[in-house]
């Protein structure tokens, strides 16, 4: 046996794992070569050392945390955890997910002109929905001359035109529109309720009922002519509609293809285009042809009310198609003199003239 | 789990060198034998079960390359977990102890688990074998190859 073959076994000798006849060639070869005694003295020692290395304890709450380990954790803090961990990470990542959304719906919602009228129409919508019954469709009614009636201004529109041949159904789809596109708007039934054929009277009980309606209906969108120019409560609801933005809505439904309809929109219900003073020597007759005149011309007449800033004077509001504007000017300047204080360099489709009427 | 704590968490610690990191081993390996208990067929002793599990974990942590990129450290934090284990026997220890420790240390991965298994923790060749899963040879080999290389390191304190 060489040194290196002794030598190989003496992890087996320590370990006492050598089997007895090489136990035995190793003990002799030991007894001749000091050199291998040496080394497995040193061997030895070495495996003294690691034998007598003080054994690791684990540290004070070592079970408990396994234990804890190995509980099956909560469903919440499971979601926690993948939510917010690592939290220097998915935090500034959410955080920045949520400002994104909160720019990205307001750059939306003021980019999209619908979301902000639905917006304003939100909270008006109910209210008087609730407590505003919406009116009967009106009843077709036989054509009368318009009359003036100071005390409840409403003037009936021009008699020109035929009785336009709506449904109920019809007056009631106009009738929803307007209440869901102005909400409570105290626009005169009149306005925007030309079921009727244009230039007829209405009852005096209809009258009386459309009085304390503020719901208004929407115009025959099979009439030829333009819608009855009936006045209503002008006073209270000019006044009224400068303080109730829900009237700017939009009104009644589009006239068919090629008929001389004219809707009401919203921009002429709040909006001036001409302005000017009358100045007459009898004013009830001139309000009586004006009156006149504009259901000849194809407009309708809004409202008429004193004048607050003239003892004998009085405003009338009405509207005129643009084709007859230069008529009706023309004609005014036959009632009376006609001062214009305001005129619009681009006249729309829809004249919204306010004209003051004095002595 | 109390009968085998300290065991577990020596191999974990001589392995790894970190007691923070072998504590977090041996917790696995406790938490690992709970969930498979019902698959212990017995065969084996319960200790070589868990020898078994520590010695993969350990192995596979040491060869993960995260656990590559810290092992520059190992020997310094062998010797930090051992003060904190103790600091008056850190101070008390004498030069060989430590030369013992840093050998260790520097053993391959291969020859240490041996090493440990059988002159820390005093199993057989067979249980080593079985826990790691090689030839009766193969840990003999490997056992001798270590035991000859801390000598070597260790031979300036031997007369």
């Amino acid at each position: 046996m060489t040194c290196q073959d002794a030598r190989e076994f003496f992890s087996a000798l320590v370990d006492e794992a050598l089997a007895l006849e090489e136990r035995a060639l190793l003990e002799a070869h030991l007894l001749s070569c000091a050199d291998c005694r040496r080394e497995l003295e040193r061997f030895r020692r070495t495996v003294a050392l690691l034998r007598g290395v003080e054994p690791a304890r684990a540290p004070v709450g070592f079970v408990d945390r396994a234990l804890a380990r190995a509980r099956p954790t909560p469903w919440y803090r499971r979601l926690l955890r993948r939510l917010f961990v690592p939290l220097p990470v998915k935090l500034p990542i959410e955080a920045a997910a949520v400002v994104l959304i909160a720019v990205s719906a307001v750059y939306v919602f003021q980019r999209t002109p619908e979301l902000q009228q639905a917006a304003r129409q939100e909270a008006p919508l109910r209210a008087p929905a609730a407590d505003a019954p919406l009116p009967a469709p009106p009843k077709p009614e036989t054509a009368t001359p318009p009359r003036p009636v100071p005390t409840t201004p409403r003037e009936p529109g021009p008699s020109a035109s035929p009785p336009a041949p709506s449904g109920a159904r019809k007056d009631k789809e106009g009738v929803t529109d307007l209440r869901e596109a102005a909400p409570g708007a105290s626009v005169s039934r009149d306005v925007a309720d030309p079921a009727g054929p244009v230039g007829r009277r209405e009852s005096p009980s209809a009258q009386e009922t459309k009085k304390t309606e503020a719901t208004p209906a929407a115009p025959s969108p099979l009439s030829k002519a333009p819608p009855a120019g009936g006045v209503g409560s002008a006073g209270a609801s000019r006044e009224r509609r400068a303080n109730a933005p829900e009237e700017k809505a939009e009104s009644a439904p589009a006239a068919p293809p090629g008929s001389t309809v004219h809707r009401f929109s919203t921009r002429a219900l709040v909006s001036v285009d001409v302005s000017g003073r009358l100045v007459v020597k009898d004013r009830q007759a001139a309000a009586t042809a004006l009156a006149d005149l504009v259901a000849r011309l194809g407009g309708s007449q809004l409202a008429r009310r004193p004048d607050p800033g003239a003892a004998a004077g009085e405003i009338v509001e009405i509207l005129i198609p643009r084709a007859a504007y230069a008529a009706f000017t023309q004609e005014l300047g036959r009632l009376g003199e006609w001062r214009s204080d305001t005129e619009l360099p681009e006249l729309p489709e829809l004249v919204r003239a306010v004209v003051h009427l004095t002595e | 789990m109390i009968a085998y704590q300290h065991r577990i968490f020596g191999v974990a610690l001589r392995m790894l060198g970190n007691a923070a990191e072998a504590e977090d081993v041996a917790q696995e390996v406790f938490l690992r034998a709970h969930r498979a208990i019902a698959g212990f067929r017995g065969e084996a002793k319960l200790s070589t079960w868990f020898y078994t599990i520590a010695s993969r974990l350990c192995l596979t942590r040491l060869g993960s390359g995260e656990r590559r990129l810290t092992r520059h450290g190992e020997e310094a934090l062998t010797h930090l977990a051992d003060s904190q284990a103790d600091p008056v026997a850190e101070v008390e220890r004498s030069e060989i102890e430590v030369a013992l420790h840093d050998a260790i240390a520097e053993l391959s991965e291969e020859r240490r688990i041996v090493v440990v298994l059988r002159d820390l923790e005093g199993l057989s060749y067979e249980e080593i074998a079985e826990a790691l899963n090689l030839e009766l040879g193969t840990v003999r080999s490997r056992l001798h190859r270590a035991r000859l290389d801390l000598k070597d390191k260790l031979e300036r304190f031997f007369p």
